[in-house]
C-alpha cells in the first residue's frame, strides 16, 4: 500500500538539524523547539507526532518562516541542500508561494471571513504565475473537484461561512495544492473535525500524494490516525524527537517509552476494558527546561543518567530513538 | 439586501417623526414659549405664527400642522429673533458653511486618523507605533474647544500665518484651523481604535494562512487585513459624526464662521423656538440618515450578518 | 507509567472573586504609570479643596489696584498673593482655579455616577431578561443614541434655566447609554456561567441573584469605564460651559476659566489660559492612565 521505502541514498527535500525556536516573553525565555531533527523526502508521508505543546507547530513555522515576532529560530533548516534558515522575507515568501504549502488546524478561522472562496483561491495564482484571471478561476474548480467539492463552479463565489468545517478544510487543502507545491505541511488538518470526516481528510491526502507526488508532512497528536498513510514517523516531545523511522518499525517496534505509551493510549475497540488510557503527569513547561532527558518526570523506566545527561539519538533512517535504557540495552 | 434596507427605512422614518413631534411638545410647554405667551412677541411674527400654526386650534392639531409642513414643504415656519426671515432662510445660508469644514474634518479624521493606526499596528512594538500612541493619547484629551484657542494662540497670534476667524467663502486659510480643531479628538480615537483591531486582524488565523500562501506582507494587509479591521472603525463613525454636529458649535462661535451652530447657539439664547427645534430636527435627521448609511455600510462589508 | 485518567484538572482552576482582586490590586502597584496618576490626581484634589486657604483672597473678591491693568499688575507672582494671578476683573486666579477644578471634578464624578446606576440598571435589566424586552430596550437606547444629545441638552438648559443640577441630570442622563450597553454585554455572558445557571434551577428569585451574583462580577468592568467616564464627563461640562451655557457666575469651572482665558489671550495675560488649561490636561490625563492601569491590572491577557 505504501509507495516504496525510501532509503536514504537520494537527497531529501527538506532537512532539519538541530533546530532551536525559541521566544522572547515578558515572564521570561520560552524553549518551543529545543535541538530537533528530521528529514523528508520527495514524496514521502512523515508523520510528526507529539501531545499538544511539544513544539510541533512552532517547527513547522520555522520552516515556513512564519514564527511569531518574539520568536527566533537556530540551527539549520535545508531545502533542496540550501540553507533557508535566515533567507530574507521576500525569498521565504516566495518558497512558500512556490515549494512549501500549509494547511492549518481549524478550517473556520483560517480562511477570511470577509472574502469569497474564489477571491481567496486566485490570489498568488493570478500574481505569480502569469495566468489570467479566467484561467486561475477554472483551474480552482477543477481542484476544488479533485478534493470532492459537489458543485465547485458555484458554491467557489460563496464565503467560507456557507461551507461546514470539512469541506472548509477540503477547501485549504485544495487552495494550498494550486501552486502545485513540492511540500505540504499539514498541521493538524483534523483535529477540528467530526471524527467520521477526519479519516475523510486523511484519504484525500493519501490520494493526493498519489496523484501529485507531493511530500507531506503531517503534524498530528493522533497516532492512531496516521498509521495508514505515513511512510515514516517522528515522535516529538517537549521540543525534541524521542523516536523516528519507518512507520511499521516505530508501529510494530517501539524502542521510547513515551512512544509506548503513546501507542498504549490509542483507544482500541478490541481491548476495551472501560477505562480510557492516557500518559500520567503533564509535558514540562517549555519556559522552565529541566536536564536530561524531558520524559523523566513521567517515565516509569527512568534511571540515574535519565535525570542528568540529555540521551543521545542513535540508529538510522529506518529507526533511531534517543533513550538512556535502550541505548545501554 | 434590499429588504434590509427598506426594514431600516422602515424605523428610521418613526424615529425621525417621534423627533419632530417631541421637539415640538418640548417648546410648547416650555416655559416661556411664545405659543403660551409669556414673553410679548412682535405683531407681525405673531400673525406669521398664528398664520402658520393656527395657534387658536387645539394641540394635537397645531403638532400635526407642523409636522405636515415639514414633511411636504420641508418648512419650519418663520424665525422670531430674526424678525424678517424664516428659519430656512437661515439654515440655507448657515447650513453649507457647517458642511463644508465638517465633511473635510470628518474626511481627515477619518484619512489621518486610519493611516496613523495602521502604521502603528504593522511596526508594532517599534518607535514608530509608540510616537503613534504618543501621539494619539495626546490628542485625545484635546477637544475641539481647547484645540480652538491652542491654534489661534500659535498661528495667529505667535506665527500669524493664518486669520483668527471668519470665513470670506471658505478659501483655504480660514478652513485650516476650524478642520484641525474639529478633527483632532476624533482623528485620534479612530487612530486607536484602528490600532488595536488592526493588531487584533493580524493575529488572527486567516492572516497566517494568507502569508503561508506567500502574499507579500503588504498585499496581506491591503486584502487581508484592512477590512475586517475597519469594522470597529465604521461602528465608531456614527459617534463621530454626531460628535462633529456638536462640535461644529464650538467651531462656528469660536471662529465666527457664520455656520449653523451660531445660529443655534443665538437662538437658544433669545428663545428662538422654531429655530432651536428647525436645526435640531435637521441634525436629527442627518443623524438618522447617516446611521442608517452606516448600518448598510457595516452589512455590506460582512457577509456573515444575517439580515 | 500509565494510569486511569484523573478527574482533578476541573479542580485547580482558581475561583473568581477574592484572588481577581489580589491579583489585580497586586499588578496595579507594580503599574507606575498608574501609581503616577492617581498621586497626581489626588494631588489635584487637595488642591481643589485646600488650596484656597492659603491664599488671602476668595473667588470672588476683587482686587481694585489691579483693575484696568491686569497685563502687568495682575501677573503671577508670589508677593501680590496672586500665585496664579488674576483674571480680567482683578480676581484671583489661584482660588479660582481652586474652585473651578471643584466643581467640574464634581460634575465629573456625580455625572458619572448618574451615568453608572442608570446604565447599570438598565443593562442588567436587559440583559438578565433577555428576549423580546432586552431587544426592545436595547433599540431604545440605539434610537436615543442617534438623537444629537448636546442640542437636547442646550435646549433643556435654555428652556429650564441654567442650573447646575439640571447639567447634572442632563450630563449623567444621556452618557448612561454606553454603560447601559456594556453592562447588558457582560451580563449576558455572566448570566450563562454555571454558577448563575445552578442558581436559577433551585430557584433563586431573580432579584437575588442580579444582587448576588450578577452586580458583584460587574464591579471590574463598571470601575473601569467609571475612570474613562469621568474625564469625558468634565470634557462635556466645559464644553457647555464654554459656550456660557453651563456654570453660571458666581460659580465657576474649568470651562468657563478656558472659555475667559481663551477670550482674553490677545492682551498679553496668557496665564488666564494656561492656569486651567493646565489643570484640565492633567486631569485628562491623570483619568486617561489610570483607567487603562486598572484594565491591565484587571484583565492582563489583553495586553503584550
Ligand atoms: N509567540 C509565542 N510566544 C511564546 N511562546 C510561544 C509562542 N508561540 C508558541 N509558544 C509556545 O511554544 C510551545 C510549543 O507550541 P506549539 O504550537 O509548537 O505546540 P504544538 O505541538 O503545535 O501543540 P498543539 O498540539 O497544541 O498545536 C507552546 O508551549 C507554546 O506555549
Ligand atoms: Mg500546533
Amino acid at each position: 500500500m505504501h509507495s516504496t521505502p525510501r532509503t536514504g541514498t537520494e537527497e531529501p527535500l527538506l532537512s532539519i538539524c538541530d533546530l532551536r525556536v525559541t521566544f522572547g516573553t515578558p515572564e521570561g525565555q520560552v524553549v518551543a523547539v529545543d535541538g530537533a531533527s528530521l528529514d523528508i523526502h520527495p514524496g514521502e508521508v512523515l508523520a510528526v507526532v507529539g501531545e499538544s505543546g511539544s513544539g510541533k507547530s512552532q517547527t513547522a513555522l520555522a520552516v515556513t518562516g512564519l514564527l511569531a515576532r518574539n520568536g527566533t529560530s537556530e540551527g539549520s533548516i535545508l531545502w533542496k541542500g540550501g540553507e533557508i534558515l535566515g533567507l530574507p522575507e521576500h525569498q521565504l515568501a516566495r518558497l512558500r508561494s512556490e515549494e512549501i504549502a500549509m494547511v492549518f488546524q481549524n478550517p473556520m478561522t483560517c480562511l477570511n471571513p470577509y472574502l469569497r472562496i474564489s477571491t481567496q483561491m486566485i490570489e498568488g495564482m493570478t500574481m505569480n504565475r502569469k495566468m489570467t484571471r479566467t484561467q486561475a478561476r477554472s483551474a480552482c474548480i477543477d481542484m476544488l473537484e479533485t478534493v470532492q467539492i459537489a458543485d465547485a463552479a458555484n458554491r467557489i463565489d460563496r464565503y467560507p461561512h456557507e461551507f461546514s468545517g470539512g469541506m472548509l478544510q477540503r477547501i485549504m487543502i485544495a487552495m494550498s495544492l494550486l501552486r502545485r507545491p513540492r511540500l505540504l505541511i499539514a498541521d493538524e488538518p483534523t483535529t477540528a473535525l467530526d471524527v467520521t470526516v477526519q479519516m475523510q481528510i486523511v484519504q484525500l491526502l493519501k490520494h493526493i500524494r498519489r496523484k501529485y507526488g507531493t511530500a507531506i508532512m503531517l503534524i498530528t497528536h493522533d497516532l492512531g490516525l496516521v498509521a495508514s498513510i505515513s511512510d515514516r514517523i517522528s515522535i516529538m516531545y517537549s521540543g525534541q524527537i524521542m523516536e523516528s523511522g519507518l512507520a511499521e518499525n516505530v508501529f510494530s517496534n517501539p524502542r521510547h517509552p513515551y512512544t509506548r505509551a503513546l501507542l498504549d493510549a490509542i483507544p482500541r475497540i478490541d481491548q476495551n476494558d472501560g477505562e480510557l488510557r492516557d500518559i500520567a503527569g503533564e509535558p514540562p513547561d517549555p519556559a522552565s527546561r529541566t536536564s536530561g532527558c524531558p520524559f523523566h518526570l513521567r517515565c516509569g523506566y527512568r534511571i540515574a543518567s535519565c535525570i542528568e545527561n540529555r540521551p543521545d539519538t542513535l540508529g538510522s533512517r529506518e529507526h533511531a530513538h534517543a533513550c538512556h535504557l535502550s541505548n545501554e540495552t | 439586501m434590499l429588504y434590509f434596507i427598506l426594514k431600516r427605512i422602515a424605523i428610521a422614518i418613526p424615529t425621525i417623526l417621534a423627533l419632530i413631534v417631541l421637539s415640538f411638545t418640548l417648546m410648547h410647554y416650555a416655559p416661556g414659549s411664545p405659543f403660551t405667551g409669556e414673553r410679548p412677541l412682535p405683531p407681525e411674527i405673531l400673525t406669521n405664527l398664528e398664520a402658520k400654526y393656527g395657534l387658536d386650534r387645539p394641540f394635537p392639531q397645531q403638532v400635526a400642522r407642523y409636522v405636515w409642513n415639514i414633511v411636504t414643504e420641508f418648512d419650519f415656519g418663520p424665525s422670531y429673533s430674526y424678525k424678517d426671515r424664516t428659519v430656512n432662510e437661515i439654515i440655507a445660508q448657515g447650513f453649507p458653511v457647517t458642511l463644508t469644514y465638517g465633511s473635510l474634518a470628518f474626511i481627515v479624521s477619518i484619512m489621518v486618523g486610519a493611516t496613523l493606526g495602521i502604521v502603528a499596528a504593522i511596526h508594532r512594538t517599534t518607535w514608530l507605533d509608540s510616537l503613534t500612541v504618543g501621539i494619539t493619547v495626546g490628542a485625545q484629551v484635546l477637544p475641539n474647544f481647547i484645540m480652538a484657542p491652542i491654534l489661534v494662540l500659535v498661528f495667529t497670534l505667535w506665527l500669524g500665518w493664518l486669520p483668527g476667524g471668519g470665513w470670506q467663502g471658505g478659501q483655504w486659510p480660514y478652513l485650516v484651523m476650524p478642520i484641525i480643531a474639529l478633527s483632532t479628538s476624533f482623528m485620534a480615537s479612530i487612530a486607536r481604535i484602528t490600532r488595536s483591531s488592526m493588531i487584533e486582524t493580524l493575529n488572527s488565523d486567516f492572516i497566517l494562512t494568507a502569508r503561508s500562501k506567500g502574499l507579500p506582507f503588504h498585499e496581506v494587509v491591503i486584502r487581508h487585513a484592512l477590512k475586517p479591521s475597519m469594522l470597529p472603525v465604521i461602528s465608531y463613525l456614527g459617534p463621530t459624526f454626531v460628535g462633529l454636529i456638536t462640535g461644529s458649535v464650538v467651531i462656528d462661535i469660536y471662529f465666527s464662521t457664520g455656520g449653523i451652530g451660531q445660529h443655534f447657539v443665538n437662538a437658544a439664547i433669545n428663545r428662538d423656538y422654531p429655530l432651536i427645534m428647525g436645526v435640531t430636527i435637521l441634525t436629527g435627521i442627518l443623524t438618522v440618515v447617516f446611521n442608517l448609511i452606516v448600518d448598510i455600510l457595516y452589512v455590506w462589508i460582512d457577509p456573515r450578518i444575517q439580515y | 507509567m500509565i494510569t486511569a485518567r484523573l478527574q482533578s484538572e476541573s479542580l485547580s482552576e482558581p475561583g473568581p472573586g477574592r484572588s481577581l482582586w489580589q491579583d489585580a490590586r497586586r499588578r496595579i502597584r507594580q503599574n507606575p504609570v498608574a501609581i503616577v496618576s492617581f498621586s497626581i490626581l489626588v494631588l489635584v484634589g487637595v488642591f481643589a479643596l485646600f488650596g484656597p486657604i492659603f491664599s488671602g483672597w476668595s473667588s470672588e473678591d476683587i482686587n481694585w489696584n489691579v483693575l484696568g491693568n491686569v497685563e502687568t499688575a495682575g501677573r503671577p507672582a508670589l508677593d501680590s498673593g496672586h500665585y496664579f494671578g488674576t483674571d480680567q476683573l482683578g480676581r484671583d486666579l489661584f482660588v479660582r482655579t481652586a474652585h473651578g477644578v471643584r466643581v467640574s471634578l464634581m460634575v465629573g464624578i456625580i455625572g458619572a455616577l448618574i451615568a453608572i446606576v442608570v446604565g447599570t440598571l438598565y443593562g442588567t435589566i436587559a440583559g438578565y431578561v433577555g428576549g423580546r424586552v432586552d431587544n426592545l430596550m436595547m433599540r431604545t437606547v440605539d434610537v436615543i443614541m442617534s438623537i444629537p444629545y448636546m442640542f437636547v441638552l442646550i435646549i433643556l438648559l435654555v428652556m429650564f434655566g441654567q442650573s447646575i443640577v439640571l447639567l447634572f441630570v442632563g450630563i449623567g442622563l444621556v452618557s448612561w447609554l454606553d454603560m447601559a450597553r456594556i453592562v447588558r454585554g457582560q451580563t449576558l455572558s455572566i448570566k450563562n456561567r454555571e454558577f448563575v445557571e445552578s442558581a436559577i434551577v433551585i430557584g433563586v428569585p431573580p432579584a437575588l441573584i442580579i444582587l448576588r451574583h450578577i452586580l458583584p462580577n460587574l464591579v471590574g468592568i463598571v470601575i473601569v469605564y467609571a475612570t474613562l467616564l469621568i474625564p469625558n464627563m468634565i470634557i462635556f461640562e466645559s464644553f457647555i460651559s464654554f459656550l456660557g451655557l453651563g456654570i453660571q457666575e458666581p460659580n465657576t469651572s474649568l470651562g468657563v476659566l478656558i472659555s475667559e482665558g481663551a477670550s482674553q489671550m490677545q492682551y498679553g495675560v496668557l496665564w488666564q489660559l494656561g492656569f486651567p488649561l493646565f489643570f484640565f490636561i492633567v486631569i485628562q490625563f491623570g483619568f486617561f492612565f489610570l483607567g487603562d492601569g486598572i484594565r491591565d491590572a484587571l484583565d492582563p491577557k489583553d495586553r503584550h
